[in-house]
């Protein structure tokens, strides 16, 4: 639902924006701290290079925008869902070697065995992976590529890039895309194939994009936020550590200055302001209704209603 | 609730019944009566004590496995969710703004997950006036997101995984919701939640590894770093909400 660009997209485009990519990077790096004669808000660490990204964060967005999105929509338009399905079960099947060939490199060798089975099956039983027949019998996609590999091997992740038409980046997931394309055998087919791959993924991330489109303050620093956060959940396959990392943020300190402000007080407040949608009635019913849920532990279904009662 | 008062109301207006009867009759029978009296009066009492006590017991209960309620919160909160769209259309953007809007104040510490968003040097700098307006303005745009986004139903279900105390105390409770028409077949939610007066909160969600907190830090901040920022972060956040209510 976050997540706009992991469904990079690929290949023949590599070797030219890499070498655009190192030209450019030198040239701009210095626009960071000007940004239309606005003063400068600090350089985010992980983003030194953050003049250069938005500009290709703009034209990437104008790309999308008056190309392919349009032809994108016409694509899904015209396409029944389950030959789209089929598309993007067939191209998912091609990266499975390079799943496996990851998986083996980062140790992991049951699912290694696994996501071998997987290739085997969808390539014969799927009829060359246009069914995903391996999920229905319990062997479930895995997501692995060679920047992860890398990443397990200790080498550091590096400033955040946008790339031109390739998106969200890190210096780590260049030869991360190099090796990922060199191992996927879509990158060896005709043009027209590729340009159908290329299609499909911006037709899957369709939802994913718009739903940024709506929900961001600042669509830049959403997406970068966002895909560095999914790529190292990515590298750590999702596991949960009890850090507390969703918790603490590096803070300046924790003193509010207000902690005895509550919920209540500002909702009172609120009765003055127009622009709140708090009314102070209803609050009043739905504390009420806190505190006997505190008391009684009840049924999900049962509370649900009781909620739904409650705005009545 | 009621049936145990009912119950209560009839024992009670029994033994007032018994204390009449007792003066009524003649001394024939007072024997008898005294016993039926005491009968029922230890009656009411017992009923009375059995109450207080089951009272206690499921206090402790709740209180021992406060991990449970913790759980509890996500779940009814995810049963909203699900129940509003599966109503689909039959509900508006408004109802469905006022439905999410109860269910975010009951389980959600909006205030608390705003003020980190925000930061604590920041957050200093705000009059009352402006805490209160921002305070406001973000609550209805998390409304609006869910009011938004849980329009429709194609046969999504969240599915419980696990609950995990983090070193301070915190926890998390994940589960995955399914989608099964969906180009993405699942996505793992963690829900963080502390503990405040009231009970336990949501203060942080994220979805595959992406944390609602951490990405809406950095937007916001990056606003409120700007000229006139406090206004230009009300502005943009109020266009967001029109956005959605369009």
């Amino acid at each position: 639902m976050y997540m706009t660009s992991h469904h990079k997209s690929d290949s023949s485009l590599f070797a030219v924006s890499f070498v655009a990519i190192t030209l450019l990077l030198s040239g701009c790096s210095s626009k960071q701290l000007t940004e239309d004669g606005v003063e400068v808000v600090e350089v985010v660490e992980v983003d030194p290079y953050e003049g250069f990204n938005r500009t290709m964060f703009d034209l990437n967005d104008g790309v999308d925008k008056y190309f392919a999105d349009p032809v994108s929509d016409a694509y899904t338009w015209v396409t029944p869902q389950f030959v789209q399905t089929g598309v993007t079960n067939f191209f998912d099947n091609l990266k499975g070697i390079n799943v496996v060939l990851n998986d083996l490199m980062q140790g992991k060798g049951k699912q290694g065995a696994e996501d071998t089975g997987r290739f085997l099956v969808n390539s014969t039983v799927g009829l060359l992976g246009l069914f995903d027949v391996a999920t229905e019998i319990g062997l479930e996609q895995h997501n692995e590529d060679f920047a992860q590999t890398l990443a397990v091997w200790g080498v550091s992740q590096g400033p955040y890039l946008v790339l031109p038409l390739l998106g969200p980046s890190t210096t780590r997931g260049i030869p991360g895309g190099i090796f990922d394309a060199a191992a996927n055998p879509a990158t060896y087919v005709g043009v027209p194939i590729q340009v159908v791959q290329m299609l499909n993924a911006r037709a899957n991330a369709d939802s994913e994009i718009n739903f940024v489109e709506e929900a961001a303050l600042d669509r830049y620093v959403f997406t970068r936020e966002s895909f560095l956060q999914y790529r190292d959940n990515l590298i750590n396959d999702g596991k949960i550590d009890d850090s507390d990392a969703l918790f603490d943020f590096e803070e300046e300190d924790d003193d509010f200055g207000d902690e005895e402000l509550t919920k209540e007080v500002l909702d009172k407040k609120a009765e003055v302001s127009d622009d709140g949608i708090a009314v102070v009635d209803e609050n009043k019913e739905i504390i009420v209704n806190e505190k006997d849920a505190a008391v009684q532990v009840e049924p999900v279904a049962d509370s649900s209603d009781a909620s739904l009662d409650s705005t009545e | 609730m009621f049936d145990i008062m009912g119950k209560q109301s009839l024992l009670i207006s029994n033994n007032t019944l018994g204390v009449f009867i007792l003066f009524a009759f003649n001394k024939i029978k007072l024997f008898c009566l005294i016993i039926i009296y005491f009968g029922i009066t230890t009656t009411v009492v017992a009923t009375e004590n059995n109450d207080s006590t089951a009272a206690i017991v499921e206090e402790v209960v709740v209180k021992e496995k406060s991990g449970i309620v913790a759980k509890v919160i996500v779940t009814d909160f995810q049963s909203v969710l699900i129940d509003a769209m599966k109503q689909g259309k039959a509900l508006s953007f408004e109802d469905r703004s006022l439905y999410f809007k109860d269910a975010i104040l009951k389980s959600h510490d909006v205030l608390k997950s705003l003020r980190t968003i925000v930061g604590s040097k920041e957050w200093r700098s705000f009059t009352d006036e402006q805490k209160t307006q921002l305070t406001n303005v973000f609550t209805k745009f998390i409304v609006s997101t869910y009011a938004f986004n849980f329009n429709s139903f194609s046969g999504e279900y969240f599915n419980y995984v696990s609950e995990h105390t983090t070193k301070k105390g915190n926890i998390v409770v994940r589960s995955i919701l399914y989608i099964p028409e969906g180009k993405r077949k699942k996505v793992t939610f963690d829900y963080a939640l502390k503990k405040n007066s009231e009970g336990w909160r949501i203060y942080n969600i994220a979805a595959d590894g992406v944390s609602d907190l951490a990405t809406r830090r950095s937007e916001y901040r990056r606003i409120l770093s700007g000229e006139n920022g406090f206004n230009a972060l009300i502005a943009i956040i109020n266009k967001k909400i029109d956005n959605y209510a369009k």
